[in-house]
């Protein structure tokens, strides 16, 4: 392999009221609560575990994991502006 | 040149005196939204246009994808983000057709976003945020510089779809924008309004206490200083990277 890439996973839909494997699948992926995003490496166990669950979640392949605060920032808007004169300051 | 003039010219259709009102869904969204009041008019005073005038709608091949540096700064800097300083302005040859036409004919209107939230705006107007922007105050002047809509009465630059093929990027991503050295709006902070008083009061079961919450909300008030949307010429002056294709 020459270089390493990783599964981005989002659950989109809960595993309430399927059966318990399902969710013991979301457990293992480290999955607790809708719209929380993991990072796994491409490797066949993932895969497999992302077929048993893959009508709940949204599965991207990137080449690095983002951290959880990176995750929340890509979710914050863009202010859209700026302040261009302070009040006093020449124009 | 009226939007529905054109229409009628490019389309063919042919108004009956008793029907006056075009559809809505033939006029332009400028048009739509006081079409009831103006349309009379539309009809009595201005002459048939040529059909050879371009359409109403100006659409943009390639919009600039929405790229956020890593770490964004939470509170309103005074420096602009760098989103799209380091690529080359590109306009298409339709673009370079009709920004002429758009440019010349004042006023304009923008759909400016602030926190992703639209604002229909155009010049004059005043703008009571939903909210308290902190960090500025009365009298400092911001210039926005996040707008997805720029139109005139009859052309209208449309920022392009989102064409995702995520499905969670649908939900979390960022509207597309135009680029941001196509048009100059500013805004000067005018003052700090403020909601009235409101009590709630909440109770528990089986209890006689009753606990009152007052809440007092206070809104940032803008007003529109200037909507500009810049020409060829000053796009060639300003820009360092401009791309004519």
């Amino acid at each position: 392999m020459s270089t390493q890439t990783y599964f981005r996973i989002t659950l989109m839909r809960s595993a309430i009221g399927l059966p318990y494997k399902s969710t013991g699948v979301l457990k293992a992926l480290g999955l607790r609560k809708r719209m929380a995003t993991v990072f796994h490496p491409v490797t066949p166990a993932v895969a497999g575990q992302i077929m048993k669950v893959k009508e709940l979640v949204a599965v991207r392949e990137v080449e690095r994991p983002l951290t959880k605060q990176e995750v929340h920032m890509e979710r914050v808007p863009d202010p859209g502006f700026y302040i261009e004169r302070r009040l006093g300051e020449e124009g | 040149m009226r939007p529905h003039s054109v229409l009628r010219a490019a389309l063919d259709i042919r108004w009956t005196p008793s029907s006056q009102i075009p559809p809505t869904f033939l006029l332009p969204w400028r048009a739509q939204l006081h079409q009831s009041a103006h349309s009379h008019q539309f009809q009595t005073e201005l002459p048939a246009q040529p059909s050879s005038q371009p359409p109403p709608s100006i659409p943009i091949p390639s919009p600039i994808p929405s790229t956020r540096p890593a770490a964004a700064p939470a509170s309103p800097s005074s420096m602009p983000l760098p989103r799209s300083s380091g690529k080359p302005l590109v306009l298409s040859k339709s673009l370079q057709q009709l920004l002429p036409h758009l440019s010349a004919q004042k006023p304009h209107y923008i759909s400016a976003h602030i926190h992703r939230f639209p604002y229909l705006l155009t010049q004059g107007d005043t703008l009571r945020l939903p909210f308290h922007m902190h960090g500025v105050s009365p009298g400092d002047v911001l210039r926005l510089n996040r707008a997805s809509l720029l139109g005139s009465r009859d052309y209208t630059l449309k920022a392009g779809t989102n064409s995702t093929e995520n499905y969670d990027g649908k939900r979390t991503g960022e509207p597309n924008y135009l680029d941001d050295r196509l048009f100059e709006c500013r805004v000067r902070v005018v003052g700090v309004d403020s909601g009235p008083m409101v009590e709630e009061i909440k109770t528990k079961r089986r209890q006689r206490k009753e606990k009152h919450v007052r809440s007092k909300h206070r809104y940032t008030v803008l007003r529109v200083m200037e909507v500009k949307v810049k020409g060829l010429e000053e796009l060639e002056r300003g820009a360092e990277q401009l791309i004519l294709q």
